[in-house]
């Protein structure tokens, strides 16, 4: 019996929304190290069951992912909430964040589906309010209605999976069939595979600094942790699903300009990598996605806190905009230096030693094209990186920015995930032997791995200093959201108009019977019903419960 | 043990005491009337416990023997109608000592009402059902006029000639079922209608759930239901809204699981089916163009009410107990709902959907209860509004009926559309947000919404505790010994 | 034939009675069609009661009787109309009052002007 991760972070965020912020964030952050400490140092295989609902359930189960990710996740909550102190997020804010956070290690050490469930609806409610507080126009809307749909197929796939097994608790993954294509599909929502990514990009570049740093780690990494559970064993159509993931999600990225929305699209891209991984399912396929989790959860996070800390002290996010950064914060600068590098999959950073797993895993499933197709997209992530770096930090300032440079608690929070991304990068066993599986099959550092690294650096810096004046030319990229979005809204107005409008319409010509029926099925609209109509419809389907039941 | 008999006799021997106690001294009747709830609740609470704990409590009226005398029974299907009924009155009450109305009529027809709603949930005689429906409905045609503005009395008239050409269309079809068998107990009715000519059958069937389905509003059938809503005063709103269709609601599943199962059983579920999906649709798109909030909570009332009547049609043991659950659920959370409505109406003034941007800043702490509320109307989990959902979809694909669980799912999604437009425009949108209060509002009032909210979040564990305790009368009907009557 | 002439004039009443609550927009004469249209279902009952031969239930004569008891339902029956009846007098008393008239266009359309 152990306290589940999820309570440290739940409670904390009760305390938060009361008590004064200064007090409250530090109860956030010793809560979250807390939630940290149960999940590294729990046994494997403890489980704790319970009635959830009526049914047998089980809370929670500590296995080798669920360490991993809980642990990593746990740990980006504690920075996240320094961050969010030095950067002025209000208590409210940083009390929803940390139930958000709560919500995600709740669904990632849940052991039944059940459980998993409540957490996941917890986490779209919690970050749908995220969304909502903080930006204009209707993009919480939407968020809500994208992970709406999402939950309401996972829950029917978990309830047509408990018709067929009778069970909720987790065992080979949901039942195969109806059960498990539709939690797949309601899964692959929150891990934002193409077609349904547009919730991240239309959502991530959009609220206050803090909100998306506090939402770029959880809901898609969920997603993919959830991917393991649902739909275990090689599956090689989502090996290249994540593949085309991360080709399309680096190709936009490149053609982005907005600091924020890069990285949106980086995290369609780097999901893809552990998509493919997923797919491939072998130990090392699942070591390295896991890994690779945990890696992009920590240089992700850093990398919109820099987002954020540049869009606060210049005042803008548009790369076209900025400009000598590098000496004029030189810590953030630094800070952005190791993510990078670490997202480019450099030696002696994280990114190195995952992607590494992933491709090899990739490699050993004899997927010849997905290999290739893994190593493009390396090289698109350096390109994008090296957008980044020139256009924010090398090339000189033109346009007089006097940035300050970050606040304590901003280099702070960080510093500390800087440093355990190089710590992972040159003692990648700190993070492989957390890992279930994959551990012996990692060539850490094998000659063809930093070949393949460097090979891949030299030829995204060629690519860049080639593309950079063609890609100036490029401004706005339509994405599938520029037809979703719009369709959405006509289809919306239009079934609305469309089953009340029409009758309306011939409620206005001169009377017959026929149109008499219309006008009454027009019921309500614009003005209420009269009584006559109401009657009227009363004694129609009178008249059609006679006919249908007597004939 | 106590008579249930006196569960309806209290409330309705008490709805005399207001209307004449306040001609002798005004200001009497809410003081009377909550005496009278207060001995109504202790009863309901103690016979639904006796009736969750052991046997069913029942008891012929003047010791008459079924079939031809009267029972009133309180078994596992009922008790939490009852108990229901009695909290709802006694909350609500709260709130009308300052919403109002306060005239010593206006709780002479609340005790009726409550009166009348009782005597349907606990009757086994379906014409006495007929009775009790009358009153509650004469009771609620009174007290929806009761506010002061003119709308209200043509409101309370429609209500009045749709409800009663639904309940005089129950009656026809009480005629039906008395010429195809010769008795009107439930339990006898059961046992001799399959062997009854079929189209008396079949007309029965058809016109009492008809004239049901008006009383519960499925579209099209609905009507009087916004209009009534709309123009009652908030405190009648949500009583109404809490007790009124849900009670109907539950007479319509009893109907179905306890007299009807077995008469042509296939077709009524394909057309309750199209009449819960049209429901559900089309409150759904017409609770998305409302502008008034009051209005789109009404029509908010069909697409749940279509859920509900979804998990009578499977009925499953699951989705029976998903069902109940919902009809309870939904009852606290549109009562706390609507009186939401009414104490924003009263602070601030706001009645519709466009008035309602910004509140979130004004009034954080009543729109984060609306907040919740709303949530567990949509369906999120743990609140009740999720667990009864939940059974009914579970039921439902436990019965492979997939169009069954595909319309509930889809309702979350419609619910999210509607409901999270309320939400948007409260937390996001634009307001007048230095505009202070225009009024005050009472701590009943405040206390009463903040018990629905509680509820609403209290309740989400209920589910299995009612599926267990279904379960022996379910079995009993099944035997079609429920009723107290061997076949 | 004879015999289901009641049956049928049942359903002419209900007929007409739902006809005038359609098609009728002076609201008393709604409140009459309600009162019509119940009438036809009143007659309904008492007709399946109805006997060949049979006489008022007195048992101290010989039989056969008619049915006593859809009698004695519809005796209650016709108290819940009349109770009905009285509520819709007294609400068409009140929109009168208000209104001045007792057309339901007539009183939708002071409805709406008020609203704006």
């Amino acid at each position: 019996m152990i306290v589940p991760p999820a309570v440290f972070l739940l409670v904390a965020a009760a305390v938060t929304a009361v008590v004064p912020r200064r007090i409250g964030h530090a109860a956030g952050v010793l809560a979250a190290l807390g939630a940290l400490v149960v999940a590294l140092t729990t046994p494997l295989g403890t489980v704790t069951d319970a009635t959830l609902f009526g049914f047998p359930a089980r809370p929670v189960a500590v296995d080798g992912f669920a360490r991993v990710v809980g642990g990593v996740l746990a740990f980006i909550a504690a920075a996240n909430t320094v961050y969010a102190y030095g950067s002025g997020a209000d208590r409210q804010e940083t009390a929803i964040a940390l139930a958000y956070a709560g919500a995600s290690l709740g669904a990632v050490f849940a052991g039944d589906w059940l459980t998993l469930v409540v957490c996941w609806e917890l986490m779209a409610v919690a970050a749908t309010v995220l969304v909502w507080r903080s930006t204009a126009g209707r993009a919480g809307y939407r968020y809500a209605v994208y992970h709406q749909i999402g939950g309401a197929l996972l829950i029917a796939g978990v309830v047509a999976h408990y018709a067929a097994t009778g069970s909720f608790v987790y065992a080979a993954g949901i039942a195969t069939g109806l059960p498990r294509v539709l939690a797949t599909a309601g899964v692959l929502v929150n891990v934002g595979m193409l077609g349904v990514h547009v919730w991240i990009v239309d959502t991530y570049p959009r609220p206050s600094v803090t909100t998306s740093v506090v939402l770029c780690g959880f809901t898609t990494k969920v997603g993919v942790y959830t991917l393991v559970r649902v739909v275990p064993g090689r599956n090689v159509l989502l090996a290249y699903a994540g593949g085309t993931m991360l080709l399309f999600g680096v190709t936009m990225a490149i053609l982005q300009t907005d600091f924020r929305r890069l990285l949106s699209y980086h995290i369609v891209s780097q999901v893809g990598y552990m998509v493919a991984g997923v797919g491939v399912a072998s130990g090392l396929g699942y070591g390295g996605a896991m890994a690779h989790l945990a890696n992009n959860v920590l240089y992700k996070t850093l990398l919109f806190m820099i987002a954020g800390v540049v869009l606060i002290e210049t005042g803008t996010e548009n790369l076209k905009r900025l400009g000598g950064l590098g000496r004029a914060m030189p810590a953030t600068a630094a800070a952005f230096a190791v993510a990078a590098l670490a997202i480019s999959g450099i030696p002696g950073f994280s990114g190195f030693v995952s992607k590494g797993m992933v491709v090899d895993s990739v490699d050993a499933a004899g997927l010849d094209a997905l290999w290739w197709m893994l190593l493009v997209g390396g090289v698109g992530t350096v390109i994008s990186f090296a957008k980044i770096a020139y256009y924010a930090f090398v090339r000189a300032d033109q346009y007089g920015h006097d940035p300050g440079r970050a606040t304590p608690a901003q280099i702070t929070a960080m510093g500390g995930i800087a440093a355990v991304v190089v710590g992972f990068g040159l003692f990648p066993d700190l993070l492989l032997d957390l890992l279930p599986a994959g551990r012996d099959a990692a060539k850490v550092f094998a000659a063809s791995q930093f070949e393949k690294a460097l090979g891949i650096a030299a030829v995204g810096l060629v690519a860049f200093a080639v593309l950079r004046r063609p890609l100036k030319r490029i401004t706005a990229v339509p994405d599938l959201d520029s037809v979703y979005h719009p369709a959405g809204a006509v289809l919306r107005d239009s079934v609305v108009r469309a089953a009340t409008g029409v009758a309306d319409t011939l409620g206005r010509s001169r009377r017959s019977t026929g149109v008499a029926i219309y006008r009454a099925a027009s019921v309500d609209v614009g003005r209420p019903a009269s009584i006559g109509r109401s009657v009227l419809l009363l004694t129609l389907v009178a008249a059609l419960v006679v006919v249908f039941l007597l004939s | 043990m106590i008579d249930p008999a006196l569960l309806v006799a209290v409330p309705l021997a008490g709805s005399a005491l207001p209307a004449v106690a306040s001609r002798l001294r005004p200001r009497t009747g809410w003081p009377l009337a909550l005496g009278v709830l207060l001995v109504q609740s202790v009863l309901a609470v103690w016979v639904a416990a006796a009736a969750l704990a052991g046997d069913p409590v029942r008891t012929q009226v003047a010791g008459i023997p079924a079939p031809f005398g009267i029972g009133l029974l309180v078994d596992a299907l009922s008790a939490p109608f009852v108990v229901l009924i009695a909290l709802a009155a006694l909350a609500v009450l709260a709130y009308t000592r300052r919403g109002g109305p306060r005239s010593g009529a206006f709780y002479s027809l609340y005790l009726l009402l409550i009166g009348g709603l009782t005597g349907v949930c606990v009757t086994t005689d379906v014409f006495n059902l007929y009775v009790f429906l009358e009153i509650s409905g004469l009771a609620s045609y009174g007290m929806v006029a009761q506010a002061d503005r003119g709308a209200a009395a043509l409101a309370a008239l429609k209500y009045l000639l749709v409800g009663t050409v639904g309940a005089s269309l129950y009656l026809f079809g009480v005629g039906y079922a008395y010429v195809a068998t010769g008795t009107l107990d439930m339990a006898a009715l059961r046992a001799a209608l399959p062997a009854a000519s079929d189209p008396l059958a079949l007309a029965a069937l058809g016109l009492m759930v008809l004239g049901l389905s008006v009383k519960v509003a499925l579209f099209p059938l609905h009507t009087w239901k916004p209009d009534a809503y709309e123009a009652a005063p908030p405190g009648v709103a949500a009583l109404l809204a809490a007790l009124a269709s849900t009670v109907a609601a539950y007479a319509l599943g009893r109907l179905l699981l306890a007299v009807f199962p077995g008469v042509a059983e296939a077709v009524v579920d394909a057309a309750l089916l199209g009449l819960a999906a049209a429901s559900i649709v089309a409150g759904s798109l017409l609770a998305y163009r409302s502008e008034s909030v009051a209005r789109l909570l009404a029509y908010s009332s069909l697409a749940q009410f279509g859920i509900v009547v979804v998990g009578f049609v499977v009925a499953t043991p699951t989705a029976i107990a998903g069902s109940v659950v919902h009809l309870i659920g939904h009852a606290v959370m549109k009562a706390g709902s609507f009186l939401v409505v009414g104490l924003l109406a009263r602070t601030h003034d706001v009645r519709t959907v466009a008035e309602y941007a910004g509140l979130a800043r004004r009034s954080p702490y009543v729109s984060a209860g609306f907040a919740v509320l709303a949530l567990g109307l949509i369906g999120i989990p743990p609140t009740v509004g999720f667990a009864g959902k939940f059974y009914i979809a579970l039921g439902a694909i436990e019965a492979g009926s997939w169009t069954a669980a595909a319309l509930v799912l889809a309702s979350t999604l419609f619910g999210l559309v509607y409901l999270g437009r309320v939400l948007e425009r409260m937390y996001v949108g634009e307001g007048d947000t230095h505009a202070g209060p225009t009024g005050a509002a009472s701590p009943g009032m405040y206390a009463a919404v903040a018990v629905a909210v509680l509820a609403t979040l209290a309740l989400g564990g209920v589910g299995p505790l009612v599926e267990g305790w279904l379960a022996p009368v379910l079995d009993g009907l099944d035997a079609g010994l429920a009723m107290g009557v061997v076949p | 034939m004879l015999e289901r002439l009641p049956y049928l004039a049942a359903i002419a009443l209900v007929g007409i009675g739902l006809a005038v609550l359609v098609d009728d927009e002076h609201l008393v004469k709604k409140v009459l069609g309600l009162n019509v249209f119940q009438t036809g279902i009143f007659l309904f009952f008492v007709t399946a009661a109805a006997r060949e031969g049979g006489s008022a239930p007195n048992v101290a004569k010989a039989g056969p009787y008619a049915n006593p008891l859809p009698q004695v339902l519809i005796l209650t029956a016709i108290v819940v109309g009349v109770s009905v009846t009285a509520v819709a007098l007294a609400l068409l008393v009140r929109i009168h009052a208000e209104y001045g008239t007792l057309r339901e266009d007539a009183v939708r359309a002071a409805i709406e002007e008020g609203r704006e």
